[in-house]
């Protein structure tokens, strides 16, 4: 009966210990190189990806709150799917694939969309100070693509090739709408403080 | 000098510097650029300036992303360890949770953790249908005609299938499939099979239940391993006393609501549907129940038995009673277990499964008189009986007095009764007994709070914190205090905290809260 479970690794609990005491963004995306072709386990899926699902629902639905919901709902679906995943290489795409959706079904449930700034949606204390608040409500004002690129790129390492892997566009096309998506940022930040 | 509009066309040059995406070449120009034109350098420092805070906004994300990463392996963990718990645990808690009585232990089922409560619930639902069988207590649907045909019946079996799904579960699905057979004089046998979800390879357990030797034997084919457990007189008396007492289980039918569904037909049988949604069944404690007994007209005896319950949002059950073969002939040989020779047994020790109505290990424990005292006292605890609870766990504790759990129980029990100072008492020498075990601190520091020593409360909850960060219970009742003495700011904290572990807070608490706070959050 033990076994029933058996996608479960053994060294389950023992690598939950490590990802509390955090882990450098490098070795990640290493994890995620060196892993490609193996099988998946669900706790990889929390320790190399949560961060993008977590960036990635903000940016869809520029709701902190929401946010966290929506990124458990997405692991939960993701647990019980991961024995569906045929190619373990795109762990990436599938997970954000599955929150893009989750993230739609919550835009039709609330039907309108709020600023990360606006008073309906106070600001998170874990989200940081007023500077950092700044950022996300400026991040959720960039058109959708460049919020999605700009938003993986620093939560990836800040590298081209994994945001390009994750929202599958070339390198070229990511590093065009980074380089846009920062000078909106900065625009927006300028006139936020004037 | 250079003009404006070159300027602008270098505005994507100075960013893609910035984010470090810009090749040697073009980098180095730039940056030369940028070192005689004063709107560039000003452009670049400023974005460059920018970075800093951009990249703490990205790290908030990334270290709730932790928070909630942790969150959700612990709690898949639960998951996996609760059904674990089914082949390795289930002994134990089917007579554990057999000795107190049925409210109680849907009270129990609702007492876990959700992700322990799949497991648990699948275990309960079966223990809870096989004692209404055994002891015909048919709460809510069931007639006196049909009770006293059950009650005739000396021997019987059906097949039974617990269908669990719902979100909590790993594979979406869980199913349990079973024939339970029960004679009047040799016990029970329950046999069951569980398919892996993922290959879909079957796995056996048998359990049987004899009253007679007062044990309980569980195989489990694929592990190769047995479980025996011994279960106390008391709980078997007690399921005697019920079993002789027809009016009590009249009354208790009475207290459901049932509808009369009419005639159909049933594999070729006429039967009649009765059927009840009455939140009495569960005490409201699930979030709905559908209870479906189908009998037979001509011999009163049940056909079909179906249960649906909605346990919340994330799962949901279904168990099926079918092929009932009533007055079957059993032979002795029936009930004996055999146990192969390569079969070892499941230490105790090996598992550490939590029994379902606390940490005391009934069938491992080595029965001692004090856990005698114990066991009973629980029991009474748990069936709201605290006079003799206390009695009981009084003398447990003069026996043995370094038994943590029945301070615990007693604690509780003295909580529940509004005596405060005596329920500190009891969890300060849990305290002392085991100074490393965080959960003592929380019910040390919920005693505090009821007694309105909010400082207190609050060291015992932050203590409780220091010794496990995810202790979700000491969150929720560390937010209460918080709010009782208007640190609103420190109760939202412990909220989100809370929150963030899965674990949501009481509602009405919120709803002060928010008032009090003046803000959602």
């Amino acid at each position: 009966m033990l076994s029933q479970f058996a996608y479960v690794p053994v060294c389950f609990t023992e690598r939950s210990s490590q990802l509390a005491n955090g882990e450098s963004k490098d070795s990640r995306r290493n994890a995620e190189m060196v892993d490609a072709g193996k099988s998946v386990t669900p706790e990889m899926l929390v320790r190399e990806h949560a961060s993008a699902v977590l960036g990635f629902c903000i940016t869809f639905t520029k709701n902190f709150h929401d946010s966290e919901d929506i990124t458990q709902d997405v692991y939960l679906q993701a647990f019980t799917k991961l024995r569906t995943l045929r190619d373990t290489t795109r762990v990436r795409p599938w997970l954000l694939k599955i929150a893009r959706r989750m993230c739609i079904d919550y835009y039709r449930k609330r039907q309108t969309c709020y600023s990360i700034g606006d008073v309906d949606t106070p600001a998170r204390p874990d989200y940081g100070n007023e500077h950092i608040i700044r950022v996300h409500t400026a991040i959720s004002e960039l058109p959708e693509g460049y919020r999605e690129a700009i938003t993986l790129f620093y939560l990836d390492g800040r590298d081209c090739a994994c945001v390009a892997l994750s929202l599958g566009i070339s390198e070229a096309a990511v590093r065009q709408r980074l380089v846009r998506a920062r000078l909106m940022l900065h625009d927006l930040l300028v006139e936020d403080i004037s | 000098m250079n003009n404006n509009k070159d300027c602008h066309n270098r505005r994507e040059a100075i960013a893609a510097l910035v984010l470090g995406e810009l090749e040697t070449p073009a980098a180095d120009e730039i940056k030369n650029h940028i070192d005689t034109c004063v709107n560039c350098r000003s452009l670049y420092q400023a974005m460059a300036e920018e970075e800093e805070t951009i990249r703490s906004a990205f790290k908030a994300i990334d270290d709730r992303s932790k928070a909630i990463g942790n969150n959700l392996i612990v709690e898949h963990d639960k998951i996996l360890r609760a059904h674990d718990d089914i082949s390795a645990g289930q002994a134990k808690s089917e007579a554990k949770q057999s000795a107190i009585t049925r409210p109680n232990i849907w009270r129990t089922i609702m007492k876990r953790g959700p992700a322990r409560l799949a497991a648990a619930a699948v275990i309960l639902i079966g223990v809870l249908v096989l004692i209404s069988v055994f002891v015909g207590t048919n709460k809510g649907v069931a007639l006196a005609g049909v009770l006293e045909k059950v009650e005739q019946a000396r021997a019987y079996m059906y097949k039974m299938k617990i269908t669990t799904t719902g979100s909590m579960m790993p594979g979406g699905k869980h199913e349990v499939q079973g024939t339970m057979t029960i004679s009047d004089e040799y016990g029970m046998k329950w046999e069951m099979v569980t398919p892996d979800p993922n290959t879909g390879e079957k796995a056996t357990t048998e359990m049987y239940i004899l009253p007679d030797q007062k044990v309980v034997i569980s195989l489990m084919h694929k592990l190769k391993k047995y479980h025996r457990m011994e279960f106390d007189d008391d709980w078997f008396a007690r399921v005697k006393r019920e079993k002789n007492d027809p009016r009590e289980t009249l009354k208790r039918m009475m207290a459901c609501n049932y509808t009369k569904l009419g005639r159909k037909e049933i594999d070729g049988i006429k039967a009649e549907g009765f059927e009840t949604t009455d939140s009495n069944f569960s005490e409201g404690l699930v979030e709905g129940v559908k209870v479906t007994l189908w009998v037979d007209v001509k011999t009163w005896l049940p056909v079909l038995w179906e249960m649906e319950i909605k346990m919340n949002e994330q799962m949901q059950m279904h168990c099926v009673l079918s092929d009932f073969q009533w007055d079957i002939p059993v032979v002795a040989s029936d009930f004996e277990p055999v146990i192969p020779a390569d079969y070892t047994a499941l230490a105790a020790n090996g598992y550490n499964a939590p029994s379902m109505t606390g940490e005391a290990a009934l069938g491992s424990r080595v029965k001692s008189p004090a856990t005698e005292h114990y066991n009973r006292g629980e029991a009474y605890y748990l069936a709201g009986e605290y006079d003799q609870a206390f009695s009981e766990l009084t003398k447990a504790i003069e026996i043995d007095p370094g038994f943590a759990s029945a301070y615990v129980t007693r604690g509780m029990a003295y909580n529940d009764k509004d005596k405060f100072n005596l329920a500190v008492a009891d969890f300060t020498r849990v305290i002392e007994i085991k100074p490393a075990d965080a959960h003592a601190y929380v019910n040390r520091g919920m005693a505090y709070g009821n007694k309105g020593e909010y400082d207190l409360a609050v060291a015992d909850y932050s203590k409780a914190i220091e010794i496990d960060p995810m202790i979700y219970d000491a969150y929720r009742g560390r937010a209460r205090v918080y709010y009782y003495k208007g640190e609103y700011d420190k109760a939202w904290k412990d909220v989100y905290q809370a929150q963030a572990l899965g674990h949501p807070v009481d509602s009405k608490l919120l709803e002060k809260l928010r008032k009090a706070s003046g803000t959602d959050e």
